[in-house]
């Protein structure tokens, strides 16, 4: 890690307690790295978390941090943008924090077009409570609560979002940090609700629950694909869906839905917001 | 000044795995047919998928027997890489004609020694009086597209070999993708001009790299996940006997930076050296 990202670290929190391997680590890594170059400090920058393993990463971050109860990042997060709406306000959550125990937070937030960022973290399952079923397990899947493998359907929280109205959605992977960067800076740029789901590993739990190796191994199966169809970005290579593995299934990375309707503080003029009409 | 339609030729066209080497052989191929002229086409490739050599080989003529070109009858050689096409100078016709795209791309065979000077790039057949060099890469970034250096040659080629202009757009217009057609017919037009906007020689000075890499390591941060030993191209990285990344041979490193960013905890920081801290240690030592 760079000198200026490693500048952002609560350096005696270190080492974090995520597991070796897991690719919650190279998001949060790419997540400063973004940061770094863009802030010289995080001052004027919160990072509202939930509860879980992607939710502890903002411990580590010498930023604002506010790590509040499982699923309601989005709430604390809405409640401190609009009493303190010259913050940049970053969301920390997870696919079982944001989809599962606070689905109906994102789709609200999403709905409002609040001008906030959420980086939501995909590894398709509980990592934290001990690998069980989470809204984004894919079919076939085993976990600690489906030990005879998933028999249900799961969300795509990119496309439930879209659905809901967030403005900006992109989303990325933890195997392909340089795409995921570029997502991250341009949801950042993004004003109004900017959604961005990064596709991680759990090793400990679902690597290993369905064979799948751990560390670089499991980082791996994100690369399943050749296909290099990218939607609105252009240098990386994006996956198509439905190629490449039953299990962890492979979906498009990139941007993939921007529009510029108004934010909820322009709606209501805030400061530094320009009152528009919705 | 157009020259007249050629009735027989040999071109070849030499470069790596995804410059489109076939695709020009196929547009040059298809041009000569479009005269009624028989052609045979030779391609080398399959090691390419990683910068590896590909090359076409394409003879035209009212008749052509053979496919192999033989030594001292190569008219023409487009190079889309610098390397590549030295590689045809011993074939070449005494009037045969290189254009060489000044790109370059370091041999898979020579990529273990690709750090500080290791790889002597052969830049004295500069001065063969058959080369020409072509700054192919600047004017196709100039024409829109990167990807259309190989036309920014054909178009080079194009003033020599005289098959009609329209000919060769129409040729560009059956092969190339639809939606880049725009950006390789500009870039056509630039080969064309390749006279007024070839680089001067010699070639801008020798880019060997100069820089070097030192790796850290924050030890207490490292959990021994092996991602870095796996992702890394040169093989650095290993785990010792705690399982703790150690790098093994600091000196291949030549700053891509995957361990860095692929390292979820932090521990690796790759740190350029720049040569004049280099020279002041070697003064110091």
């Amino acid at each position: 890690m760079t000198t200026t990202a490693k500048a952002l670290l609560r350096r005696e929190m270190m080492p974090h307690i995520l597991c070796p391997g897991c690719g919650h680590g190279i998001v949060m890594n790419t997540m400063l790295r973004v940061l770094a170059r863009r802030y010289d400090n995080l001052n004027n920058v919160a990072l509202v978390a939930g509860i879980g393993c992607s939710s502890r990463i903002v411990g580590y971050i010498d930023a604002n941090t506010l790590h509040t109860t499982h699923g309601r990042a989005l709430t604390f997060a809405s409640g401190l943008k609009l009493a303190r709406p010259e913050l940049k306000v970053i969301v920390v959550t997870g696919d079982g924090d944001g989809l599962g125990i606070g689905g109906n937070h994102l789709i609200h937030a999403a709905r409002r077009n609040i001008d906030l960022t959420c980086i939501l973290f995909n590894n398709e399952t509980y990592g934290m409570t001990g690998g069980q079923l989470a809204p984004t397990t894919v079919r076939e899947a085993f976990t600690t609560t489906s030990p005879a493998g998933n028999t249900e359907p799961h969300f795509d929280a990119a496309a439930l979002a879209t659905a809901a109205g967030a403005s900006f959605v992109g989303r990325g992977q933890a195997f392909r940090p340089d795409a995921l960067e570029e997502v991250l800076e341009r949801a950042l740029d993004h004003r109004g609700f900017s959604f961005v789901e990064v596709m991680t590993d759990c090793t400990e739990y679902f690597g290993r629950k369905n064979s799948l190796g751990g560390g670089s191994d499991l980082l791996f199966t994100q690369s399943r694909s050749d296909e290099e169809v990218s939607r609105d970005l252009s240098e990386w290579p994006s996956l198509r869906p439905g190629e490449g593995w039953q299990v962890r299934e492979t979906q498009p990375i990139g941007v993939l839905s921007e529009d510029s309707r108004p934010a909820f503080e322009e709606s209501l003029g805030l400061p530094g917001y320009k009152r528009k009409e919705t | 000044m157009q020259a007249k339609v050629p009735q027989q030729g040999n071109v070849v066209i030499a470069g790596v795995g995804g410059q489109g080497v076939v695709l020009a052989g196929n547009i040059i191929a298809d041009l000569c047919l479009s005269h009624g002229l028989d052609v045979k086409k030779a391609e080398v490739h399959g090691m390419s998928q990683r910068g590896g050599s590909v090359s076409a080989q394409v003879r035209f003529g009212p008749e052509v027997h053979n496919v192999v070109i033989e030594q001292g009858s190569l008219q023409y050689v487009l190079g889309f890489e610098w390397a590549e096409a030295l590689r045809w100078l011993p074939l070449l016709a005494p009037d045969g004609l290189v254009f060489a795209s000044s790109e370059r791309i370091l041999p898979p065979a020579a990529q273990r020694d690709r750090v500080a000077g290791g790889v002597n790039y052969p830049l004295a057949a500069f001065e063969h009086p058959r080369v020409r060099a072509v700054d192919a890469e600047s004017l196709a970034k100039e024409a829109g597209n990167v990807k259309t250096a190989g036309v920014v040659l054909l178009g080079a080629l194009s003033t020599e070999l005289g098959f009609p202009v329209a000919a060769w757009r129409d040729a560009l217009g059956r092969w190339v993708p639809k939606k880049a057609l725009e950006a390789n017919l500009r870039a056509f037009e630039l080969g064309r001009a390749w006279q007024d906007t070839a680089p001067p020689k010699p070639l801008h000075s020798s880019p060997t790299q100069q820089a070097r890499f030192r790796l850290q390591l924050e030890e207490a941060w490292c959990k021994g996940c092996s991602i870095c030993v796996d992702v890394c191209p040169e093989r650095i990285w290993q785990l010792d006997a705690l399982e703790i990344a150690r790098p093994t041979a600091p000196e291949r490193c030549t700053g891509c930076r995957i361990c860095e960013k692929l390292c979820p905890d932090f521990a690796i920081d790759v740190v350029r050296e720049q040569e004049s801290d280099l020279l002041h240690l070697a003064g110091g030592a």
